[in-house]
């Protein structure tokens, strides 16, 4: 039997996108359509990077399909150059058309827009963008099987070039811009030739399982219950923290003009995605204790607040050490809030539409944030983040209590296999 | 006091309904609960451990009512699924002292026994455990306590010979202590025919057979037939044609049904004893066998 010539095998994998990833992906073209629009019009300071670091995502959507792709009659390079459209090739035209669009509207409308040259950096810094993302996405596990989770701090220069690039703060771009632009693209047709050879993807998050290092005791621990999840779990999350300070300090001291406020949501989000993909996984062996829905509801509810509060708590002292004029309190409930939200989605919709639910969850809190630091609009904002909270934690109970859904989880798929 | 009183109940999961189910397992049973694949099997078990609600129906366990009775109940019952996940607590042994934790009739002797005999060690990663040996961390910490019911819902998927065998004597064993039952799902249907004494078959969500192992093995006979009347095979109440070649006919008969076989043109030629196995295909089949 004839099989498919290999650029049919490559489409169809590229293909392989279910009806709500199209969707997110349309939100997210018409998101990058309206900030190039805006950008385009008004051409403020640097080029627009911003759809660049938003399609950059999506290279990592497919990697939980990346295992069952390699049982399918195709071969590793025909995976490779899927993940390369996914990841590069696909975004570079999206964005360049997102921009032809913005342009064309603002021609027919008769306004002018910004210079060729700029819009040709944009949309450079964009593809960029994504290169990095995907050179990050690579080397994240390849660090992490050569060398180890604590690998992961190898990565910190490669993260530190990238906010250079994605972030604004810190004068003109654009000569900077002249040069990565074209090792974006030599780096993009390497990763392109170089299909076949490219590392497995990380389909679990580099931090979601404890190692199990160090628990080689033979006999029982006096701990029991609780505390042996939090003591299990505890050098990941020192892990974590550690990298976060570091990488805060670190980019502190070499771009002094960054505001560190900005990694509010990274402290947060970082956290709140390992609590509540542990907790998730592991919802029908939580279950099958013996506990009352609300009873359990409250413990898991504590264990994310107590985290999320953790981590936040270090960001401000972070914030502090770096000579920041610290957020308001009140600014801080929405990271706090954060995890209420997103771990009744990640129970109702499993672990992959969490990564979607993991966005939408930020974007329904995000706005109640940037109020709650106006003292004006904080005290509504702030009661709109209780009830989401309130929301939440009913949510949480409801998916433990009557649901089934968070008992069918299907954890994201390790990629592991031998001879790979 | 059964053991396990399922009255009338329901369950809706998209287009899947399971019910309604009306099932009993009696104290000192072993009851084989089997059913093809998305018969609803699963979705009974944990109803019965509370991961999810019916939509119509009682559930009785150990006497106790779900969701009233649900910390007591999973207190007394002891759970076994593939689907049991314990990796965010990293080690074997920091998920049994997690486990432990909840129960104060665990039996840290008889854990560590068990570890022993299943050859899993306590510092063994979760995460590089293969499958077998983590539906056998479930099996020691659900053997590892004084439970009165095991609820056990595919044990022996991924289990080696040995560990099946040492399986089914700890199952044994259990079940010999006064007032115990257990409650296995499986697809294993040779192991339970020797193991169970009661069985239940579900399919598309209906409870299609249940009783005494012995008694649904008697009820039904495999017979190899001649049809000596030509043309179509007579419909009959008990009758199932498994298979028809010619004149040739493979029948299963319902015991319980008075057939009037020889009146209908049916010469019997042969009577053979049907296994578990045997009589669960013909069951969930589609009777509609060409005749």
């Amino acid at each position: 039997m004839k099989g498919l010539e290999p650029g049919a095998r490559v489409r169809r994998l590229v293909l392989d996108i279910s009806p709500l990833m199209t969707g997110y992906l349309l939100f997210q073209a018409v998101l990058g359509l309206f900030l190039d629009f805006i950008w385009v019009r008004h051409p403020f300071g640097n080029p627009m990077l911003l759809p660049g670091v938003l399609l950059a995502l999506n290279g990592s959507m497919i990697a939980p399909k990346v295992p069952l792709w390699r049982t399918l009659p195709v071969t590793a390079r025909d995976i490779d150059r899927a993940r390369w459209w996914h990841s590069v090739g696909v975004p570079a035209s999206v964005m360049a058309l997102l921009l032809a669009v913005a342009v064309l509207i603002l021609k027919l409308a008769g306004h002018s827009h910004a210079g060729w040259r700029d819009i040709a950096l944009s949309w450079g810094g964009q593809l960029a963008c994504c290169v990095t993302t995907a050179l990050v996405w690579m080397a994240m596990p390849l660090a992490r099987r050569k060398w180890g989770s604590w690998s992961g701090l190898a990565l910190v220069p490669l993260l530190l070039l990238y906010f250079r690039i994605v972030v604004p703060a810190h004068g003109d771009l654009r000569p900077s811009l002249a040069y990565i632009i074209p090792a974006a693209i030599l780096a993009a047709a390497l990763l392109y030739l170089t299909a076949g050879r490219w590392p497995l993807p990380q389909t679990t998050a580099m931090w979601a399982s404890p190692s199990g290092e160090g628990a080689g005791e033979g006999a029982p621990s006096r701990l029991s219950g609780w505390p042996v999840l939090i003591r299990a779990n505890l050098p990941v999350w020192l892990w974590l923290w550690g990298m976060m300070v570091f990488i805060s300090l670190t980019l502190k001291w070499i771009l002094p003009d960054f505001d560190l406020n900005l990694f509010g949501w990274i402290f947060g989000l970082m956290s709140a995605q390992f609590a509540v993909t542990n907790l998730a996984t592991a919802m029908r062996s939580l279950r099958a204790l013996p506990l009352r829905a609300a009873r359990l509801t409250a413990v898991l509810v504590l264990l994310l607040l107590s985290v999320q509060g953790l981590s936040l708590i270090l960001f401000r002292l972070v914030l502090a050490a770096g000579g920041e004029q610290a957020m308001p309190v009140a600014a801080f409930l929405a990271p706090l809030v954060f995890p209420l939200l997103y771990f009744p989605a990640a129970l109702r919709f499993g672990l992959r539409v969490a990564q979607i639910g993991y966005a939408l969850s930020i974007i329904v809190i995000a706005p109640l944030q940037l109020l709650s630091r106006d003292a004006a609009t904080a005290p509504p904002a702030v009661a709109g983040l209780c009830a989401i909270a309130a929301l939440g934690i009913f949510w949480t109970w409801r998916e433990i209590a009557r649901g089934s859904r968070a008992y069918r989880m299907q954890p994201l798929v390790p990629a592991r296999w031998r001879g790979a | 006091m059964d053991a396990v009183a399922l009255k009338g109940v329901e369950r809706r999961l998209g287009d899947f309904v399971l019910g309604p189910l009306d099932l009993t397992v009696p104290r000192g049973a072993v009851l084989a609960f089997v059913g093809p694949n998305g018969a609803g099997k699963t979705t009974t078990l944990d109803l019965m451990m509370g991961m999810g609600a019916p939509d119509r129906g009682e559930i009785g366990v150990l006497g106790l009512a779900m969701p009233q009775g649900e910390v007591a109940i999973k207190q007394r019952c002891a759970y076994v699924s593939p689907d049991l996940n314990f990796t965010p607590w990293g080690s074997v042994g920091r998920a049994l002292d997690f486990v432990r934790g909840f129960y104060p009739d665990w039996d840290q002797g008889r854990c560590e026994r068990l570890l022993r005999e299943f050859s899993i060690a306590r510092n063994e990663r979760i995460a590089s455990l293969s499958f077998g040996a983590r539906i056998k961390l479930s099996l020691v910490m659900a053997l590892s306590r004084d439970a009165e019911l095991l609820l056990l819902d595919e044990p022996t998927v991924g289990l080696d010979v040995n560990a099946r065998l040492l399986l089914f004597r700890e199952i044994r064993d259990f079940v010999k202590r006064e007032g115990r039952a257990v409650m296995i799902s499986s697809h294993q249907l040779s192991d339970l025919e020797r193991l169970a004494d009661h069985v239940a078959i579900l399919n598309k969500g209906k409870l299609i057979a249940s009783g005494r192992m012995d008694a649904l093995v008697e009820r039904y006979v495999q017979l190899e037939a001649r049809l000596n009347t030509g043309g179509a095979m007579p419909v009959l109440e008990g009758v199932t044609v498994l298979a028809r070649d010619g004149a040739r006919l493979s029948l299963m008969l319902d015991r319980k049904q008075d057939v009037p076989l020889a009146q209908s043109g049916i010469e019997v030629l042969r009577e053979t004893p049907m296994s578990l196995e045997d009589i669960f295909v013909a069951l969930v089949a589609d009777k509609s066998v060409p005749a």
